[in-house]
C-alpha cells in the first residue's frame, strides 16, 4: 500500500496537450475513481501512473519516491486492462503465475499464490484452460487475479468492465468492492460510467478535457456539484438544467416562458437582480403531487405536459416539457400516464441548484 | 474443372520430366551417345555416387551452406526486424530499403560480390589496403575457406531481407496489450521478448524458413557466377556438380542421379519446416 | 532524482545504440548495389587504378555506349537479350496468371477431394531445384526440338510460377468475402458475371502483385535458362550477364552497366508491389 501524488502533471502528444497540469493526492488504501467522458485524459493519466506513457512534465510520486522515469516494473503497481491483455498462449495458471516467475520466485510460493488468487476469484476449475476458452467475465477475473497475485503497492484499473454486459457488470462491481475491503490496497480506477464511479469510489475525481473538474466523496459531488458539467454528468437520470433569470426583486426565478418560481432560500444571499443563471434540479426532486415528495418541504408547483413515460416498476420516469425544454421527472407509486396528459408536480426547492450562466459555476 | 490447366502444365513440365529423370538415373545415358538411354544398369549410378568422394564433399558443403545460411538469415532477419519495428517515423522508407536485396536476381547478387570480393579491384581489398589494415590482396574467391565464406556472405545478404520483412509483418500482428501487461508484471525488455513476442513470432519465422527452403537452390546461381564451383572444386556445391557432370562431362545418367539427391534434400528441408509451422500454429491456439 | 536521471540516461544510450545499428544494417544493404551503379559510370582506367581511387574523378557513359554498340566492339547484344527476357517473362506471366487465377479461385472457394494433397504436390514442385529439373527437360526439349526457342522457356516458366501464384492468389481471393458474389447473384448475375464484375476487381490488386512476382521470377531466373537456350536468339539477360563475365573478365565497368540495366525493371516493379506481397505471403501461411 502506498499513496500516490500527481503534481502539475502534463501530457502532450505531438502538438496536442491532453492533460493540462493536474494535481491530485491519493491516500493509502483509498479507492479513487477517475471518471469523465471519452477523451478527457483519465486513461492517459492512469497510464502515466503505471509508467506506460512517458510524462511530458510534472511529477508523479508513489509512496515517498518520485517515479517519473521509472519503468513499470520498478514501480510495483498492478494493472487490469480494458481488454484484459491475457497471455493467449498460456493457461490461466501460467497467466496468474507469470509475474512471480519473472521475479524468480520459488515454485512453492508461485503455486500457493496462484491458488490463493484463484480461490478469491472463483477460478480454481479454470486453471488449466486457455484464455480463448473462457467467457468475458471469466477473462476479466483472470485479469484481476493476475493483478492480485503480485501484492503490489497500487492497483490500477483501466475501464475493466466496459466490455461486459450489464448484468455481469453489476456483479463484477460487487466483486471489486469486496476485493478492496479484503485486500486493503490503494486503488486507482478509471471509467466513463458514473454509476460505477458512484458505487465503488471512496473519492471520485471528475475529469474533462484534461482538467479535474471536481473531486470529493460520491455524496459530495452528487449533492454539491461545482458546475453544470459535473451536475449533468453525475446521477442518472441527468440533472435537468434550465436557463433562467433572477427577478428584479431578487426573490424569484423566472424561466424563459415567464413561469416564476420562488427563489430557494439557500441562495437568497448569493444572487443579484436580473442575473442570468442556469436552474438545475434532479428528476427525483420533481414529482407529481402525491407521488413521492414528502410533505413539509419547501416546494413550488409546476404544470408538466407529459410526452413520454418510462415505467421501471418501482417508479416511472416522465419526459415532459417545461419552458420549452424537455426535462425528466420521477413518479413513485406510479399509475399509467398517457401522452399529452398534464400533471401538476411539486418541485423540491431546497434541493435545487443555481449556476451562473456565463461561468457555468455554482453560485456561492 | 478450374484446376485442370494448372495440373496439365505441371504434369507436363515438371512431373513427367522428373519421372524421366528418375528413369535415366538408372541408365548410363551420355549426351554424346543417345542410344545409351535405353540401357538399364540398375543402381550402378547411385552406387557410384555413394562411393564418390567429390560427390560427398559437394553434398556436405551444400548442407553446410544451407544450415549456416538459414540460421544466420533467421537471426539477422530477426534482429533487423526488431530494430526497424522500434523506429517511430520513417519506417516505410526503411522497409523499402529492406526490400532491395530481394529485387536482385541471384545472378546479380553473385556478380556484385564477385566484383566486391575481387582480389584486384574489389571494394573489400581496396578498402582494407587504403585503411592500412593489410597490404596483400586477400584471395576472397580463391582460397577454399574464404571462398565459402564469400558465398555464404552473398547468400545471407540476399535472403536476410526476406526473413526481416516477414518477421516484421509478424511483429505488427502481435497484440499490444499483453506486452504492456508484461511490462507491468515486471518483465525486462528481454523477458518480454522471450516469453511473449517470440512465441507469437514462431509461425512467421517458420513461414519464412519454409518459403526460403523452397528456393534453396537459388544459391546455385550465386555460386555459378562467383566461383563456378572452383577453383579446383573447392567451392563445389551439389548443384554445380550436377551442372558440370551433366553438361560438361555429358554424363546425363549420373547427373540425374545426383539431381534426385538434391531434390530429396530440398524436399526434406521444406517438409521439415512446414511441419514446424503447423505445430507452432497449433500451440498458439490460433485465433488471429 | 538520482534514479530517475539514471533511467533517462539509459534510455538515451539505448536509443543511440539502436539507431547506430540500424544505420549499419541499412548501409550494408545499400552499399553493394550503389557501388555497382557508381562503377558503371566510371571509366575502366579509374576502376583498375592502384592505389584505388575513391572519389570518382570523372564520370562517363562509355560503358553504356559500348554496350549498346555493335557486337564487334566488345559489346554484347544487350538489346536482344533484353527483348528476349522481356518477351519471355511477359508471356509466361500472362499465361501463368490465367492458369493461376483459375487454380487459386478453385482453392479458395471450393472444397473437393484431395485438395490438400494437390496443394502440397504443387508446392513441392517448386522445391525441385532448377538445375535438377533442367537435366530431363533438356533431354525432352532436345528431342522435341524446342531448345533455344522462346516457346520452350515460356512453357517452363509458366510451370515454375503456377504453384506459388496459386498460393498467393488463393490467399487474395480468400480475403474477398463470399457474400459479395452471392449478393451479385441475387441481383441477377450468372456465376460467371458475378466473378468478373465483383470478385475479380476486388482481388485485382493482389493478382497484380502475384503477376509482378511471377514476372520477376522469370526475369531473374538463371539455371533453367542457361541450359535451355543456346544462342542470341533466345538467351535471357541473366545468361547474358554470366556470358559477359566469363568472356570479359576485366571489363568491370561494362559488366556493371549490364547489371544496372538488368535491375531497373525489377526495382520499379518490386517497388509497386511490396505491400501486397507481404500480406499475401503471410495470409497464405497463416490461414493455410
Amino acid at each position: 500500500m502506498a499513496s500516490v501524488s500527481l503534481r502539475n502533471l502534463v501530457k502532450t502528444y505531438g502538438k496536442t496537450q491532453v492533460v493540462h497540469g493536474i494535481n491530485l493526492d491519493i491516500e493509502h488504501n483509498e479507492f479513487v475513481v477517475l471518471v469523465g467522458p471519452s477523451g478527457c485524459g483519465k486513461s492517459t493519466t492512469l497510464r502515466m501512473i503505471a509508467g506506460l506513457e512517458p510524462i511530458t512534465s510534472g511529477d508523479i510520486g508513489i509512496g515517498d519516491n518520485v517515479v517519473n522515469e521509472l519503468p513499470p516494473r520498478d514501480r510495483n503497481v498492478s494493472m487490469v486492462f480494458q481488454n484484459y491483455a491475457l497471455y493467449p498462449h498460456m493457461t490461466v495458471r501460467e497467466n496468474l503465475g507469470f509475474s512471480l516467475k519473472i521475479a524468480h520466485q520459488t515454485d512453492e510460493i508461485i503455486k500457493a499464490s496462484v491458488i490463493n488468487a484463484a480461490e478469491i476469484l472463483g477460478l480454481v476449475e479454470l486453471l488449466e484452460r486457455r484464455p480463448s476458452e473462457l467467457s468475458g467475465g471469466q477473462r476479466q477475473r483472470v485479469a484481476m487475479g493476475r493483478a492480485i497475485v503480485r501484492d503490489p503497492d497500487i492497483f490500477l484499473f483501466d475501464e475493466p468492465l466496459s466490455n461486459l454486459d450489464a448484468k455481469l457488470r453489476a456483479q463484477m462491481r460487487i466483486e471489486i468492492k469486496k476485493l478492496h475491503q479484503r485486500i486493503k490496497t490503494t486503488i486507482v480506477y478509471v471509467t466513463h460510467d458514473q454509476v460505477e464511479a458512484m458505487t465503488l469510489a471512496d473519492r471520485i475525481v471528475i475529469m474533462r478535457d484534461g482538467l479535474i473538474e471536481q473531486q470529493g466523496t460520491p455524496l459530495e459531488v452528487f449533492e454539491t456539484p461545482v458546475n453544470t458539467f459535473v451536475a449533468s454528468f453525475i446521477g442518472s437520470p441527468p440533472m435537468n438544467l434550465l436557463p433562467a433569470t433572477i427577478s428584479d426583486s431578487q426573490d424569484a426565478v423566472i424561466l424563459t416562458d415567464g413561469t416564476s418560481l420562488l427563489l430557494p432560500s439557500l441562495y437568497k444571499s448569493k444572487v443579484s437582480a436580473r442575473q442570468s443563471i442556469v436552474f438545475g434540479f434532479r428528476a427525483d426532486n420533481l414529482m407529481p403531487i402525491g407521488h413521492g415528495l414528502s410533505p413539509g418541504l419547501e416546494t413550488a408547483q409546476i404544470e408538466l405536459l407529459v410526452n413520454l413515460s418510462e415505467p421501471l416498476g418501482t417508479e416511472t420516469i416522465l419526459f415532459g416539457d417545461i419552458a420549452g425544454q424537455e426535462i425528466q421527472a420521477k413518479m413513485f407509486n406510479p399509475r399509467p400516464v398517457s401522452f399529452g396528459e398534464t400533471l401538476t408536480c411539486e418541485l423540491n426547492l431546497s434541493r435545487c441548484h443555481l449556476f451562473d450562466r456565463e461561468s457555468q459555476e455554482r453560485l456561492r | 474443372m478450374l484446376l485442370l490447366p494448372a495440373i496439365i502444365i505441371l504434369l507436363a513440365v515438371v512431373l513427367i520430366p522428373l519421372l524421366l529423370s528418375f528413369y535415366s538415373s538408372f541408365t548410363p545415358y551420355k549426351l554424346t551417345r543417345p542410344e545409351s538411354l535405353y540401357k538399364w544398369i540398375g543402381e550402378y549410378n547411385y552406387v557410384k555416387l555413394a562411393g564418390d568422394v567429390n560427390f560427398w564433399l559437394a553434398f556436405g558443403r551444400t548442407v553446410l551452406l544451407l544450415t549456416i545460411a538459414l540460421n544466420l538469415e533467421m537471426l539477422l532477419g530477426l534482429g533487423i526486424a526488431l530494430l526497424v519495428n522500434r523506429v517511430t517515423w520513417g519506417q516505410r522508407g526503411l522497409r523499402t530499403i529492406m526490400m532491395f536485396p530481394m529485387m536482385f536476381s541471384p545472378i546479380l547478387v553473385g556478380f556484385q560480390f564477385k566484383f566486391i570480393f575481387n582480389d584486384n579491384v574489389g571494394l573489400v581489398n581496396n578498402a582494407l589496403q587504403s585503411l592500412g589494415i593489410s597490404d596483400q590482396a586477400i584471395p576472397w574467391l580463391v582460397d577454399g575457406k574464404l571462398a565459402m565464406f564469400s558465398i555464404i556472405f552473398a547468400e545471407v545478404w540476399m535472403s536476410t531481407s526476406i526473413f526481416a520483412i516477414l518477421i516484421l509483418a509478424g511483429l505488427f500482428a502481435i497484440p499490444k496489450d499483453p506486452l504492456e501487461a508484461a511490462k507491468v508484471d515486471g518483465c525486462t525488455p528481454w523477458q518480454s521478448f522471450r516469453h511473449i513476442t517470440l512465441p507469437f513470432l514462431m509461425p512467421f519465422i517458420y513461414i519464412a524458413l519454409a518459403i526460403r527452403s523452397l528456393d534453396v537452390a537459388r544459391a546455385y546461381d550465386i555460386v555459378k557466377i562467383m566461383t563456378n564451383g572452383g577453383p579446383a572444386r573447392r567451392t563445389e556445391l551439389l548443384w554445380t556438380l550436377i551442372g558440370r557432370t551433366g553438361y560438361v562431362d555429358a554424363k546425363m545418367g549420373l547427373a540425374n542421379a545426383m539431381g534426385y539427391a538434391s531434390i530429396i534434400l530440398a524436399v526434406f528441408f521444406t517438409v521439415y519446416f512446414f511441419r514446424k509451422l503447423s505445430s507452432a500454429r497449433a500451440t498458439l491456439g490460433f485465433d488471429t | 532524482m538520482n534514479i530517475n536521471q539514471q533511467h533517462r540516461l539509459k534510455r538515451y544510450f539505448f536509443k543511440g545504440g539502436h539507431l547506430f545499428l540500424l544505420f549499419i544494417a541499412m548501409s550494408i544493404i545499400c552499399l553493394p548495389g550503389l557501388w555497382i551503379v557508381l562503377n558503371s559510370f566510371r571509366p575502366t582506367v579509374e576502376i583498375m587504378a592502384k592505389p584505388p581511387v575513391w572519389i570518382p574523378n570523372s564520370l562517363s557513359l562509355e560503358h553504356y555506349r559500348a554496350m549498346f554498340g555493335s557486337v564487334g566492339q566488345g559489346g554484347i547484344p544487350v538489346g536482344r537479350y533484353f527483348m528476349n527476357s522481356l518477351v519471355i517473362s511477359l508471356t509466361s506471366t500472362i499465361i501463368a496468371m490465367l492458369v493461376a487465377i483459375a487454380g487459386g479461385y478453385a482453392f479458395a472457394r471450393y472444397r473437393f477431394r484431395g485438395k490438400s494433397v494437390i496443394f502440397v504436390t504443387f508446392m513441392l514442385t517448386r522445391a525441385v531445384p532448377g538445375v535438377a529439373l533442367s537435366l530431363p527437360l533438356f533431354i525432352v526439349f532436345a528431342k522435341l526440338g524446342i531448345i533455344d526457342t522462346h516457346f520452350g522457356l515460356i512453357l517452363v516458366y509458366v510451370a515454375m510460377n503456377v504453384p506459388f501464384s496459386i498460393w498467393l492468389i488463393d490467399g487474395f481471393f480468400r480475403q474477398v468475402p463470399k457474400e459479395l458474389a452471392e449478393a451479385a447473384e441475387i441481383d441477377g448475375c450468372t456465376r460467371w458475371q458475378a466473378f468478373w464484375k465483383v470478385e475479380f476487381p476486388v482481388a485485382k490488386a493482389g493478382i497484380a502483385s502475384a503477376a509482378i512476382f511471377a514476372f520477376l521470377t522469370s526475369w531473374n531466373e538463371y539455371a533453367l535458362a542457361s541450359q535451355l537456350t543456346r544462342s542470341v536468339f533466345s538467351k535471357t539477360m541473366p545468361v547474358g550477364l554470366l556470358d559477359f563475365t566469363s568472356e570479359f573478365t576485366i571489363n568491370w565497368g561494362g559488366m556493371c552497366a549490364l547489371a544496372v540495366l538488368m535491375i531497373i525493371p525489377a526495382l520499379i516493379l518490386t517497388f509497386i508491389v511490396q505491400k501486397h506481397l507481404i500480406s499475401g505471403l503471410t495470409f497464405g501461411g497463416i490461414k493455410g
